[in-house]
């Protein structure tokens, strides 16, 4: 599972600032802990901060763009469309991701969520804050108003993530069908 | 208690699967879903749907009055597309028709590639996204986890390979030699239940100490990455050419049992070897000693053993003056 976790990480470092920026981290990594990491490991959200310092980005920033990154595959992108018809839809059902993530992945710990709802504003309570999880959810909420193609505001506020839809289909999101093309390998941004 | 009525529309929505008969089985209403997936289902049931269940006969009104008279589960097989199964089960309306609720079981993936479902063709309390959802994220992680195995797998070839191999002249190690030898000595062929003969020659420089002492430890290594380099050159593919040691070599050669082939084997090697002598070496050439055991089926069959049998061989050749070797 943390192999997962991990692969995401270097996938995404990989694909947004490329391969020197990937080898650079892993040898700081390497010279840190003092041996190479084994396979699978060493790409954990150390290398995620290591990876910040060295592009001067804030942390949250790089959380929030490795959330949008992983809407951009196709497989995960997918995943996520499942969990609802339209956007406001998708908002009001990520009360279920925890348990979704859990039916996948028992060892993914994702923080309980809570939706609330007025007009278009959605609100996103963490029950268990954590600042990681936070950043992430704002990339991922923010890839998928693109995917579904809505207009909306995304603010973080305390502990929750405040979502104001403007425009449900302010243009074409992309397209989604239930049969799915042929999976290829899980990186295709 | 007063009896249900619903509005043809109302059924379709709220059973978009659903199959309404006539007591002789003619169609009346066909659930939204159910005529994308079969077009004019509401022409009639003949050819369009079969019992899809087996000893029953083909008739799908058969089937469905079975199942409805004895509470069964319903199998209707689809004729246009006959991998697809549907399954439901039936009830008597007062009036004398029938009522038929289907849905897709583990045929799913099928009735959305036959007829393009898309979300809003499946009732609410259906699982069927979380059939989808679930069938991909399965999909999605073993297809990550086999990749992972697969490097795993590669990483740990590598990591053997390593392990085996003496770094500075790319032969195989200490190790690499014990395993090879052991499978030498081990009944590998089941045919004749025998281990093959061969001979293994335990190598040693002469002068080696004088080179790293005058010229220093960077001429060593570079001689010592030459030999290995002669000692790769004269073997075959299946032979075993090892560094056990500073200036230690050790050659397993299959097959080889022949005395005067092994002597002309050990005279090329001392001579490539007393090539590589250094010139700035004055006073002495580097050459090589040799001592080689012939093993036949039945000798020692202990690796410590060989090993030190051909040892022994080696110390005869440099007792008897160095650059030359010693069969035994």
């Amino acid at each position: 599972m943390k192999s997962l976790i991990n692969r995401a990480i270097e996938e995404f470092l990989r694909a947004t600032y490329g391969e020197d920026l990937v080898q650079s981290v892993a040898d700081e990594e390497a010279v840190a802990v003092g041996r190479l990491a084994p396979l699978g490991a060493g790409f954990g959200t150390a290398a995620l901060e290591r990876a910040a310092f060295r592009l001067t980005k804030p942390l949250p920033e790089m959380f929030e763009d490795l959330g949008g990154w992983m809407t951009r595959i196709e497989p995960v992108r997918r995943l996520l469309r499942f969990s609802g018809r339209d956007f406001k839809d998708f908002l009001l059902r990520l009360e279920e991701l925890p348990g979704r993530a859990h039916l996948v992945l028992p060892e993914l710990e994702v923080p309980r969520l809570q939706v609330e709802a007025e007009d278009q504003s959605v609100w996103l309570v963490m029950l268990e804050p954590d600042q990681v999880w936070q950043h992430l959810l704002v990339g991922l909420i923010r890839g998928m108003a693109d995917d579904y193609g809505a207009l909306c505001l995304i603010s973080v506020e305390g502990l929750s993530i405040r979502i104001d839809i403007w425009d449900e289909q302010f243009f074409e999101g992309r397209i989604f069908s239930l049969q799915g093309a042929q999976m290829t390998g899980a990186v295709s941004s | 208690m007063t009896g249900l009525s619903l509005s043809a529309q109302a059924l379709g929505q709220l059973l978009p699967m659903h199959l309404w008969l006539s007591a002789t089985g003619q169609v009346l209403s066909v659930g939204p879903t159910l005529a994308k997936l079969i077009p004019d289902l509401s022409d009639g049931l003949t050819d369009r749907l079969v019992s899809g269940r087996a000893g029953q006969g083909p008739c799908p009104l058969q089937a469905i009055r079975t199942a409805v008279e004895h509470r069964r589960r319903l199998f209707l097989r689809v004729v246009q597309s006959r991998d697809l199964v549907l399954r439901g089960h039936g009830v008597q309306v007062d009036d004398g028709t029938l009522l038929v609720n289907l849905g897709f079981g583990i045929g799913l993936h099928r009735a959305i590639r036959a007829a393009s479902l898309t979300d809003d063709d499946f009732a609410p309390s259906e699982l069927a996204m979380e059939l989808l959802f679930l069938h991909e994220a399965n999909r999605g992680v073993l297809t990550e986890l086999s990749r992972f195995n697969t490097q795993l797998a590669q990483s740990r070839e590598l990591a053997l390979l390593q392990a085996q191999t003496d770094p500075l002249t790319g032969l195989q190690n200490r190790r690499g030699l014990e395993i090879a030898l052991s499978l030498s000595l081990r009944t590998t062929d089941f045919a004749d239940e025998v281990a093959h003969p061969f001979a293994i020659a335990h190598l040693d420089l002469d002068h080696f100490k004088q080179v790293n002492d005058q010229l220093g430890h960077q001429a060593g290594d570079d001689l010592l990455r030459a030999v290995g380099a002669v000692l790769r050159g004269h073997i075959r593919k299946a032979d075993t050419a090892a560094r056990i040691g500073g200036d230690e070599f050790v050659l397993i050669l299959r097959g080889m049992t022949s005395r005067a082939a092994l002597q002309q084997l050990a005279d090329r090697i001392i001579a490539a070897i007393r090539a590589l002598s250094p010139p700035e070496l004055t006073d002495l050439q580097v050459s090589a000693s040799l001592g080689i055991l012939v093993w036949h089926p039945g000798g020692p069959d202990q690796p410590e053993q060989v090993l030190a049998m051909a040892d022994k061989a080696l110390y005869v050749s440099k007792g008897a003056g160095r650059g030359r070797a010693t069969i035994l």
